[in-house]
């Protein structure tokens, strides 16, 4: 083979080969290490916990070290398009010095494929600096997606000198603050003598903001055309609560998630109810109160695609009653542990015609669908469109509940009952009797009741289905050969 | 098929001078034949003087097949009306089966299939071959590698053990 094959059909083969086996391939031949390297695009490294006996008492000698192994490892890699780097033990290795960080970026922009890099994921142990950042702008000339673990301090000018970044995720995965000299953070609301140019970014993602932080009102003032916003443990959106400026990158929304910000869900909420006209989804987990939420939906309900909630504790049935009252097309409705809502709510829901628009559903952990029997097979009798269902973590869901359920509802494509532990096989004979022609995917994970023998069976049945979610133990020799023949995924 | 016969029949000729009587719509197949016919409308006779016999023979057996796959999806659809998913979905399934049981032969000749396939620009057949190559190369070792495709080991010790090195930063993206 390699003296028939030119180089480039070698490079086709290996770019088809997964990365789990690129160890081995790098150890065939010169030829194909060589090969291997240059139809190599996308790169993910895990720094290296440092071997004790290379651990010098200078820090720096250290950083340099792994920063040069670094460069070596990039020189053999010129046509990456996509690099993840991440750091071995975030726990561990808090007090690694700040330089580390930046070498490690100074290596990164120094590659012979900096220029082609257009995804850098840059999750290190420690945070990088706004100087290290805008140096390496002049060689990751064309980046379209940037994470970065930490920015310190939270300063946001080098930016602008990235004229192609769409993306951009501030990811924090610190579960212990840093320690940070105080005066980093002061002075940083920058004066603004400087004109607004607005940012091409798009889409944003900041985790870990906490209530005293500074600085990002230079960021929200220059976010003119960002689409989608993502807030994770964020006790603060970087600006002065006063400050108008976050409010200005809310304009054109079409997309904003809330995870776990308790103490800015409300402002959010109600600022996007006001600015994002063109919101079509809102993820909101944990946080958010009642009115805000009803004045969100009043204000929103009618252009909302996507409402994905999960244990907004004043969640209501009146705010679902505001939904019905929207002349909207609800397309996906999520409500996970919402204990509030009650079966009087979900089906004036599903009476309206924004119910009737919905195609997925998920009442995850809903003890509604428990208490009140019927009401599943109510809604997806009035929801004629639906075709995904998510049922999971309803501990005592009955199978009497899903088989009438299954019996109106003859078009789902996906069903997910993941640790439903009452259900038993004749779930899935219903499965099997009313969604044959039409199910594509099913977990089913966690569902004690349910055997090996029922799932071969359904593996046999279904004439559509492309991914099933089991434990292995679950899945006897005849399911595998089943599913192997019928290019089933099974995970 | 009653049809083939009023088609052009096209005659291909192998490096080793045997030739193959083809329509025209099987020989279109190959873009680069295609492209021939283009440039030149009266053309009949077409040498490849990269292609021996027994390789050829394979080429234009899984265009024929193709294309007579293609013939009937289109006579179905224009008798019904409407192509119905099931019977488009299992007639896209026995043609995966037969590009399977088509792809079992040994690696060499795979390879002059690849060269083949990608001398003649036959885009279903290149990508049929080289994804069987790769997934050839599929979870085995170095050495079983270098077994499957007859390749010599060049690398010296110390040039493993600094690649061996580098491995560990590698690692497979979760996500």
């Amino acid at each position: 083979m390699d003296a028939v094959l030119c180089d480039e059909l070698i490079e086709e083969i290996l770019q088809r080969v997964p990365s789990s086996s690129s160890p081995s391939v790098s150890l065939v031949s010169k030829r194909w290490l060589f090969l291997l390297r240059s139809a190599t695009t996308s790169l993910s490294l895990r720094i290296p916990i440092q071997n004790p006996s290379n651990l010098s008492t200078d820090a720096s000698t250290n950083t340099n070290t792994t920063a040069s192994l670094l460069s070596n490892i990039l020189l053999h890699y010129p046509f990456l398009s996509s690099l993840t780097i991440v750091s071995s033990n975030p726990e561990e290795n808090l007090t690694a010095s700040l330089p580390s960080s930046d070498s490690l970026l100074w290596s990164i922009a120094n590659s012979p494929c900096s220029n082609l890099l257009s995804d850098l994921r840059f999750l290190p142990d420690s945070p990088v600096s706004p100087a290290a950042l805008l140096a390496a702008s002049s060689s990751l000339t064309r980046l379209t997606s940037l994470h970065i673990t930490s920015l310190l301090p939270l300063d946001f000018r080098w930016l602008t000198r990235f004229p192609f970044l769409k993306s951009f995720a501030l990811v924090n995965t610190f579960s212990k603050p840093i320690n940070q000299n105080p005066n980093l953070n002061q002075n940083l609301e920058i004066e603004e003598s400087e004109p607004v140019i607005s940012l091409p970014i798009e889409s944003i993602s900041l985790s870990g903001i906490r209530a005293k932080d500074r600085g990002l009102g230079w960021l929200w003032r220059r976010c003119t055309r960002l689409r989608w916003l993502q807030l994770r443990a964020c006790e603060g959106i970087g600006d002065e609560p006063t400050s108008a400026a976050f409010s200005n990158c809310l304009t054109g929304l079409v997309g904003l998630e809330l995870r776990t910000c308790r103490a800015i869900a409300d402002r959010v909420l109600l600022l996007a109810a006001d600015r994002s006209r063109n919101l079509a989804s809102l993820l909101l987990y944990d946080g958010g109160s009642r009115d805000a939420l009803h004045l969100f939906i009043n204000r929103r309900g009618a252009a909302l695609r996507t409402l994905d909630l999960r244990l907004p504790l004043d969640l209501h049935n009146d705010h679902l009653l505001a939904m019905a009252g929207e002349e909207s097309g609800l397309a996906a409705l999520r409500l996970q542990s919402c204990c509030l809502v009650t079966g009087d709510g979900l089906r004036s829901l599903a009476r309206a015609p924004a119910g009737a628009a919905i195609e997925e559903l998920a009442l995850v952990n809903c003890d509604v669908v428990e208490r009140e029997p019927g009401l599943l097979t109510f809604m997806v009798q009035s929801m004629r469109r639906l075709r995904r269902v998510d049922l999971s973590h309803n501990e005592t869901l009955s199978d009497k509940e899903i088989g009438a359920m299954l019996a109106s509802c003859q078009n789902l494509v996906e069903i997910r009952l993941r640790g439903c532990r009452v259900l038993t096989d004749a779930s899935l004979d219903s499965l099997m009797k009313h969604c044959s022609k039409t199910l594509e995917i099913i977990d089913i994970t966690r569902c004690a009741g349910i055997g090996g023998n029922a799932i071969e069976r359904l593996l046999g049945e279904m004439n559509q289905l492309r991914e099933v979610t089991i434990e292995e133990n679950k899945v006897s020799e005849g399911a595998k050969a089943i599913a192997a023949q019928k290019g089933i995924n099974i995970s | 098929m009653a049809r083939s016969s009023t088609e052009n029949m096209i005659t291909l000729m192998s490096s080793d001078g045997e030739e193959f009587m083809v329509t025209e719509k099987v020989a279109r197949e190959c873009t680069t034949i295609r492209n021939m016919l283009e440039d030149d409308c009266v053309i009949t006779n077409i040498p490849l003087p990269n292609v021996t016999s027994d390789i050829l023979s394979m080429v234009i057996e899984y265009c024929m097949e193709h294309v007579a796959a293609a013939e009937k999806a289109a006579a179905e659809t224009a008798e019904k009306g409407s192509s119905s998913a099931p019977a488009a979905a299992k007639a896209n399934k026995d043609l995966e089966e037969w590009d399977k049981a088509f792809m079992n032969v040994d690696v060499y000749t795979l390879c002059d299939l690849i060269l083949a396939a990608n001398y003649l620009n036959v885009s279903g057949l290149l990508d049929l071959t080289i994804q069987t190559a790769a997934n050839l190369i599929k979870g085995k070792s170095p050495e079983q590698i270098r077994k499957t495709f007859h390749i010599q080991n060049d690398l010296s010790l110390e040039e493993e053990e600094k690649i061996r090195s580098q491995t560990p930063w590698a690692f497979e993206k979760s996500e």
